[in-house]
């Protein structure tokens, strides 16, 4: 058996753990709330719908939640993709020139912390539009983390690195893409995971404030109406949408980052 | 021939953070020399190096190679460093691929991923060219790096113990590889500056070994040489004229070693009072 054999397996079998215990986590959790509900009714069943409630509920708004799901998508892969850019490139701008950031790390220091969703109300008030309000704050919320770990991931270029580049005589583009980011990417991969979360935050928070539609619009909508069913089935339904999206994220980033479990 | 030399230091010096690591250092190098450094640490052999890679710049004095003042890197000057002369994130022939762009422009993709691949194979790598720095031992990873080197085809190549982190046996067959490849060359060898801190290895490879004193740096002793090539480390080390230069070598550094504690101690008394 070769090492990579080895190490197929093994990975193989760490899946294989994963997915099964991980099952059981879940399928209790969900027997737990059915045995509380639809068996015993112990919780109060209005505010506590039974899966018997929840799963109809689900399968009769399907059209109306996927709906929700395109709007909040519209709003959210655009911002996102915004945001890491922004951030990616003003953060190599920025810590590839040390008297820049010298300058420039005050601000920074003092705007990073504003929570975005204290901003909601005012991008509203002067915004034109709802989209554009919450694309902005979401842009923000993204925007901030990846530039920080950006900057740092390129302080934490090792010396060696850039050595090398030198002695290669790299400049310009060629340093950029073949040397520095690549070399930050550890750290840009950090920002933009915890860029991402809070942009799911982010995106239902600012459509619970005044959206027609989208994913937060539609738990709140029907909180509203004290329809508890449909509140619960949206919240499932959203947390689905980020597991999906975190997987692809983790995906990539594996991919990406397949050199660093190399080192 | 040509008796200019390829490489001359003219009265280096270099400080940093007013601490002097090296003072007043001349030495000529001819075209196709190989030379050892040698000295104990902190005896600034690594720096010498750097200062004629062009990666710092000396207090006084200068480099010149092929005549010119260095004033930075050049791809005129291959290095190898101990270890990190791969970027981890690029396979091996990507990142011979990537040196090949900067040294030699005029060629087509396709030549630089065929010379990559013969580089390659000529240090023992044939198939190792998809993979990952990461991915290879240490030896192998030194190799893939002075694959790097020779692929460049600069003329000058400047090598920063680039087998000090490596086993003992690894060791020898890297220099047995590096001797091979060099005495290959024929008129037209690469000239070298080796640094290392192992005497048997300077010996084994070099044509001429410059021992360094410390505090600060300088030039205690220029040892020539004259084990018959081409060599091997099998046919070398056994010679009784490879053990008188091994003790002489050997005396020298010991005694560089016994002027830095001395002045160790010197400092620490000056500083007690």
């Amino acid at each position: 058996m070769t090492r990579k054999e080895f190490e197929l397996r093994q990975a193989r079998r760490d899946r294989r753990i994963a997915v099964i215990g991980a099952s059981i986590v879940f399928a209790s959790l969900i027997a737990l709330y059915a045995v509380l509900t639809d068996l015993t009714h112990a919780l109060d069943p209005v505010l506590f719908p039974g899966l018997g409630v929840i799963l109809p509920e689900m399968a009769a708004s399907a059209p109306e939640l996927f709906k929700g799901f395109l709007y909040s998508m519209r709003l959210l892969i655009p911002s996102l993709a915004a945001g890491i850019l922004a951030g990616v490139t003003c953060g190599l701008v920025v810590g590839m020139h040390p008297k820049v950031k010298l300058v420039l790390m005050p601000l920074f220091r003092a705007l990073n912390p504003v929570p975005p969703t204290m901003l909601i109300p005012y991008a509203i008030a002067v915004l034109p539009s709802f989209w554009l309000s919450s694309a902005v704050i979401i842009f923000l919320g993204v925007f901030w983390p990846v530039l920080m770990s950006t900057l740092h991931g390129v302080v934490m270029l090792e010396p060696r690195w850039i050595d090398n580049a030198r002695c290669l005589q790299l400049t310009g583009r060629k340093l950029v893409f073949k040397v520095i980011l690549p070399g930050a990417m550890p750290q840009i991969f950090a920002g933009v995971g915890s860029g991402l979360i809070f942009s799911f935050i982010l995106l239902t928070v600012a459509e619970m404030f005044g959206a027609k539609a989208g994913m937060g619009f539609y738990v709140q909508y029907y909180a509203d109406f004290a329809e508890y069913g449909k509140v619960l089935g949206g919240i499932i339904f959203l947390s689905a949408v980020v597991i999906l999206l975190m997987t692809v994220f983790d995906r990539i980033q594996r991919r990406v980052l397949y050199w660093t479990n190399k080192r | 021939m040509n008796d200019t030399p390829l490489i001359e230091l003219r009265d280096l010096s270099f400080s940093h953070a007013g601490e002097q690591t090296l003072a007043h250092i001349s030495l000529s190098v001819a075209a196709s020399e190989f030379i050892a450094i040698i000295g104990p640490s902190g005896c600034g052999k690594s720096t010498l190096l750097r200062l004629v890679s062009g990666l710092l710049m000396p207090s006084s004095g200068e480099v010149l190679v092929g005549g010119k003042p260095v004033t930075g890197p050049g791809l005129d000057r291959a290095m190898v460093f101990q270890d990190y002369s791969l970027f981890p994130w690029s396979n091996c022939q990507d990142n011979i691929v990537l040196a090949l762009e900067q040294a030699r422009p005029d060629l087509s993709r396709a030549e630089r991923r065929q010379i990559a691949d013969d580089y390659l194979a000529m240090v023992g790598l044939a198939n190792c060219g998809r993979k990952l720095p990461g991915e290879l031992s240490g030896g192998m990873r030194q190799r893939a790096a002075i694959a790097r080197a020779l692929a460049m085809n600069s003329p000058i190549l400047l090598m920063d113990e680039p087998f000090g982190a490596l086993d003992a046996i690894t060791r020898a067959r890297q220099q047995d590889m590096l001797l091979e490849i060099w005495q290959a060359g024929g008129s037209l060898k690469k000239t070298v500056l080796f640094v290392t801190h192992d005497v048997d290895e300077a010996l084994i490879l070099a044509g001429r070994v410059i021992v360094l004193g410390v505090c600060p740096g300088h030039v205690a002793a220029d040892v020539p040489v004259d084990l018959p090539r081409p060599r091997s480390r099998g046919n070398s080390i056994a010679s009784s004229q490879f053990r008188e230069l091994r003790e002489r070598l050997l005396h020298e550094l010991d005694s560089a070693v016994a002027r830095q504690l001395e002045a160790a101690q010197e400092n620490q008394e000056g500083s007690g009072i």
